[in-house]
């Protein structure tokens, strides 16, 4: 038999939080992977927003070396971990395809959460054996046989047998790994000429260029060799290949099974495209491996710098984070109240969050975001059919023939005791019930249909508060749906600031517009005249309110002469109010652009 | 000639107030004062070999705190006569005493007139015992009526300091507490806002409960009360928060805001002089290890850019009742002449500005915005 027999490629998938990156510690460790002393908590956590937040955003690929003591002898392992929050979905299907097998890993204490199911419903549709392990069992909550209905609940009777481990305490973690060898299968694949490669990631290396990450499946891939990506039908030839050990470390060659990078001079992310099949140029094969579904930004807000001479710079930060990131759509945006910025697309709220963070922190660059939304459809009068990516452009109502927003699945886990007030939070947001299943006595997994929009507007929040943090959420695009659609604009001192409309359900426009005139009220700071803020639906004024205009400074005394400190005072108050946009004279801040998107106090 | 004047700090209390945010150390020994003289007198020594000030005219003097008046008037006369070494007069210059009446020595009054004291500050704060209790202060108002009576005897010009926007203010009570000041017929009255420095414990307590504070508009309404009743008794408005009687300014207060020079001594001190700002450590052990190696003890110095100079220009001049002449906005700054003179006449058509004879002040409301309009201003220059 050939070497294939010895190698195991896996990911962890969980919902988040459940312990994977934790796990993989234990597993780094058990392998020798990182020498002592620079051991570290969540050691694949290397971004400083990962590290910092406590989650994983990317997924990572190591190969490990595991001598098992079962079998005698050495095994090579492949083992990715995935992030768990429903952002970021999309880069655990594209991992799960580099595998034969997943380890599922449920919190004893949490019990089987949104993502659990989902990630674990993507590995059974990919064909994955599924390995289940019970994780966090030291914790004094862990409810272990509850734990067990529901994953069987989930994975049905003839599961594997399932594991009980602490990835914090390294409790149950060999046995596990035995469990790998036994019931993983290895990867089949044959020795042939004709290459088949799997991109399933890719890393841009500023003095390398990209670099795909692969999954070898028939062939080999090495230094020299001329590959051809079949959905681009671009030729490169191969500089080099390696393997993450986790550090990335050049290797001869890629063969069947294996998984690793290679370099190829390619400077065009796009050319990667994450999903695509890498053949032989010389041994071409005929059929792609099935690709999967490109990742769809579902979410667009806009993007200007505060301090509008910083548009270039902005420009650069969002080229430079695209490199690595596929799923981050931008394109050049003109507001009349923002001004020059980018209209941008991204996974979901979470992901929004952090590309801002990092072109505030890597790239020193503010910017104001508008409140995100979602791509609606509209089929105007004249029998076009528009995609609105900016609320700025969806049309008045008299030009409307009709508009289609779009529809989510939403599954929810959520214990029974909760189960009215959830359901009351569905259907008031426009939800059709769907289906509803126990996992176990106490916990329901609830299925609706829902128009994303409403899932914007706060409705994680939402949900998190009406079950006392105990719910969870996962949600899936289904298609467009007709809908009564309104765009609410609103005007600040008269002036209207396109960054503020929003679209609404006609039903809920008055009430949302009115929420959100009480919220700007508080939000914009006073001025030295009085501010109107008014909310209008194609020229109608619905809601008023004037913010009073200030009325006394604090005076200070001079001490002994310390001008300074009143300069600086000075000097501070100017810089706060850089951080604001200038609408007119009035200085708008970041918090009443996002405003828009609570619905209730 | 070249005028100067001297502030020296003194940064000893006897306890500490809640919402004091001033280097100050507990009340120590009479061989500690004493110490602490020397060392002012050792860097007033060093400062006139380290800079030019020789023959200066000396216009004032300020004895600032901390609690000056915790020491001696032979302290302050030995440290006068040390100055009087290096800078001549010709009128005897203004020199203040900062009094704190808790625990004051009234006989001691006598005494710094004696030396050449010839003006005296009190900090009061407040005439009501609950406020006072909340500034960590506490002094009868018997104990009061007796010092100012001294005071008035023996000073012909002094002041009280009052401090407003304390928690549970209302109209009646700040009545009442200016009412009592002006029983007492003081030349001079600084009357300013709290600010509260997130060290001090009353900024936690103001976290804490800031529904007992007063609300802008409160405050707003208890200035333009203040100002209108104090105008009335013959008061003239000449600075954000001084009032005086004609001729009874505090010159010495007037010249930071001219932007003269003066030099500072003693722990965290500031000075200002030939374009430069800088401040004294704030470390009395520091300062005491500096001094000794013949170091100055500047932990701090910038000379100020063209810009920032005319920024402070502007803040300083329109905290003075008398404003700056509206060429001066237009002969200095980077923006255009046309355009400024936009922002200008804007702010005089809000009601912020007013002008006289050529000089742009601040109107009645633009005192309660000064540092929103400054801030216009100075964006315009
Ligand atoms: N008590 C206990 N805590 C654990 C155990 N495993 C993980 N944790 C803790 O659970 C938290 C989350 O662990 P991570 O390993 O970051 O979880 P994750 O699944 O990688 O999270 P995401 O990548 O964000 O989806 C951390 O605080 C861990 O210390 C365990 O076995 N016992
Ligand atoms: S007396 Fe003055 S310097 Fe001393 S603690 Fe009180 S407020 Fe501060
Ligand atoms: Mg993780």
């Amino acid at each position: 038999m050939s070497s294939m027999n010895w190698i195991r490629n896996f990911a962890i998938i969980a919902h988040i939080d459940h312990g994977k990156s934790t796990l993989a510690d234990r597993i780094l460790e058990i392998c020798h992977a990182i020498p002592k002393g620079k051991m570290r908590e969540q050691f694949l956590d290397r971004m400083d927003l990962e590290r910092e937040r406590g989650i994983t955003i990317k997924a990572k690929a190591v190969r490990l070396q595991y001598f098992s003591p079962g079998q005698k002898r050495e095994f090579l392992f492949n083992l990715i971990d995935t992030p768990g929050h429903v952002d970021f979905s999309y880069e655990v299907s594209r991992s799960l395809a580099a595998c034969e097998g997943a380890l599922l890993l449920v919190d004893a204490s949490q019990g089987a959460e949104a993502q659990t199911l989902a990630h674990a419903q993507v590995a059974l549709a990919q064909g994955l054996v599924i390995l289940p392990a019970i994780n966090k069992i030291d914790l004094p909550a862990a409810n272990v046989e509850r734990v067990e209905k529901e994953i069987e609940t989930i994975l049905g009777s003839n599961h594997l047998p399932i594991t009980l481990v602490s990835a914090k305490h390294g409790t149950g973690v060999e046995e596990l790994l035995e469990r790998i060898i036994e019931y993983i299968p290895p990867p089949q694949g044959e020795k042939t000429p004709h290459l088949k490669a799997l991109i399933f990631d890719s890393l841009y290396d500023p003095y390398r260029g990209v670099l795909p990450f692969i999954r070898v499946v028939d062939g080999e891939i090495r230094r020299g060799m001329r590959i051809l990506f079949f959905s681009t039908k671009r030729e490169f030839e191969v500089l080099g290949v390696g393997v993450f050990t986790p550090e990335m470390q050049e290797v001869e060659c890629l063969g069947p099974g294996e998984v690793g990078y290679i370099v190829c001079n390619m400077k065009n992310i796009q050319d990667s495209r994450v999903g695509d099949t890498i053949t032989s140029a010389d041994h071409p094969i005929s059929q792609p491996i099935p690709g999967y579904r490109k990742a769809k930004s579902m979410v667009f807000c806009g993007f200007y710098p505060v301090d509008s001479e910083r548009y270039e710079d902005l420009k650069e930060a969002l080229e430079k984070l695209q490199l690595n990131d596929a799923s981050l759509h931008f394109e050049a945006d003109f507001s009349e109240a923002l001004g020059f910025g980018f209209r941008c697309g991204f996974l979901g709220l979470l992901h929004m969050e952090i590309i801002q963070e990092r072109i505030e922190r890597e790239f020193s660059v503010e910017v104001v975001a508008t409140a995100p939304h979602v791509v609606y459809r509209v089929l105007d009068k004249r029998g076009e059919v528009l995609e609105i990516k900016s609320p700025r452009d969806f049309p008045s109502p008299g030009e409307i023939e009709e508009a289609e927003e779009p529809y989510v699945e939403v599954k929810i886990i959520v214990p029974s005791a909760y189960l009215g007030g959830i359901m009351e939070l569905c259907q008031g947001r426009r939800g059709t019930f769907k289906d509803m299943i126990f996992l176990e006595e106490n916990s329901v997994l609830l299925t609706y249909e829902l128009p994303l929009a409403e899932i914007l507007l706060d409705f994680y929040d939402r949900l998190k508060a009406l079950s006392r943090g105990y719910a969870s959420l996962d949600y899936e695009f289904v298609g467009y749906r007709p809908a009564r659609l309104v765009r609410v604009d609103i005007f600040v001192n008269r002036e209207r600031v396109d960054g503020l409309s929003f679209i609404s359900a006609q039903d809920n426009a008055y009430y949302r517009a009115r929420y959100l005139v009480g919220k700007l009220k508080n939000l914009i700071p006073r001025q030295l005249f009085v501010v109107s803020i008014q909310a209008a639906i194609g020229g109608k004024i619905i809601a008023r309110e004037d913010i009073p205009a200030l009325r006394k400074d604090v005076l200070q005394k001079c001490y002994g002469g310390d001008i300074t400190r009143k300069r600086k005072l000075l000097e501070k108050q100017k810089e706060g109010k850089k951080r604001m946009k200038a609408i007119g004279k009035v200085r708008i801040p970041q918090e009443a652009f996002l405003a828009v998107l609570k619905s209730e106090p | 000639m070249i005028s100067i004047s001297l502030y020296v700090h003194f940064p000893f209390c006897q306890k500490r107030c809640r919402y004091c945010d001033f280097v100050s150390y507990p009340l120590t020994s009479r061989t500690e004062h004493q110490a602490y003289l020397a060392l002012l007198q050792r860097e007033l020594s060093l400062q006139m070999e380290k800079n030019v000030l020789q023959g200066r005219e000396l216009l004032t003097v300020y004895f600032g705190g901390g609690t000056p008046s915790l020491f001696e008037a032979g302290d302050f006369a030995l440290f006068l006569e040390e100055a009087k070494k290096f800078f001549p007069f010709r009128d005897l210059p203004e020199i203040t005493i900062e009094i704190n009446p808790e625990g004051f020595d009234i006989e001691k009054l006598t005494a710094f007139k004696k030396i050449g004291i010839n003006r005296v500050s009190v900090g009061v704060q407040s005439f009501d015992h609950w406020r006072l209790n909340i500034l960590g202060r506490w002094v009868s108002l018997h104990f009061l009526t007796d010092l100012f009576a001294e005071v008035r005897k023996t000073f012909s010009s002094w002041s009280i300091d009052l401090m407003y926007g304390l928690p549970g203010e209302s109209l009646d009570l700040w009545q009442r507490e200016l009412e009592q000041a002006l029983e007492f017929d003081p030349p001079h009255l600084s009357i300013y806002n709290l600010t509260l420095h997130p060290s001090v414990p009353l900024y936690a307590f103001w976290k804490k409960h800031p529904r007992l504070f007063p609300s802008p508009e409160f405050e707003a309404l208890v200035w333009e009360w203040i100002v209108r009743r104090l105008k009335k008794e013959g008061y003239h408005h000449y600075e954000v928060s001084n009032f005086a009687r004609p001729g009874f300014e505090c010159h010495h207060n007037l010249r930071y805001w001219n932007n003269d020079e003066y030099l500072g001594l003693g722990v965290s001190a500031w000075s200002y002089i030939s374009g430069k700002r800088r401040k004294n450590t704030s470390s009395l052990k520091n300062y005491r290890q500096r001094l000794a190696k013949g170091e100055l003890p500047i932990v701090f110095e910038e000379s100020l850019s063209p810009s920032r100079k005319l920024g402070e220009k502007i803040v300083l001049s329109l905290r003075k009742n008398e404003g700056i002449p509206r060429e001066f906005l237009y002969a200095w700054g980077k923006i255009e002449r046309k355009e400024k003179h936009r922002i200008i006449e804007r702010l005089i058509q809000e009601g912020w500005l007013v002008e006289v004879d050529g000089y742009l002040r601040l109107s009645p409301k633009g005192f309660l915005l000064a540092n929103q309009v400054c801030a216009e201003l100075i964006d315009s220059a």
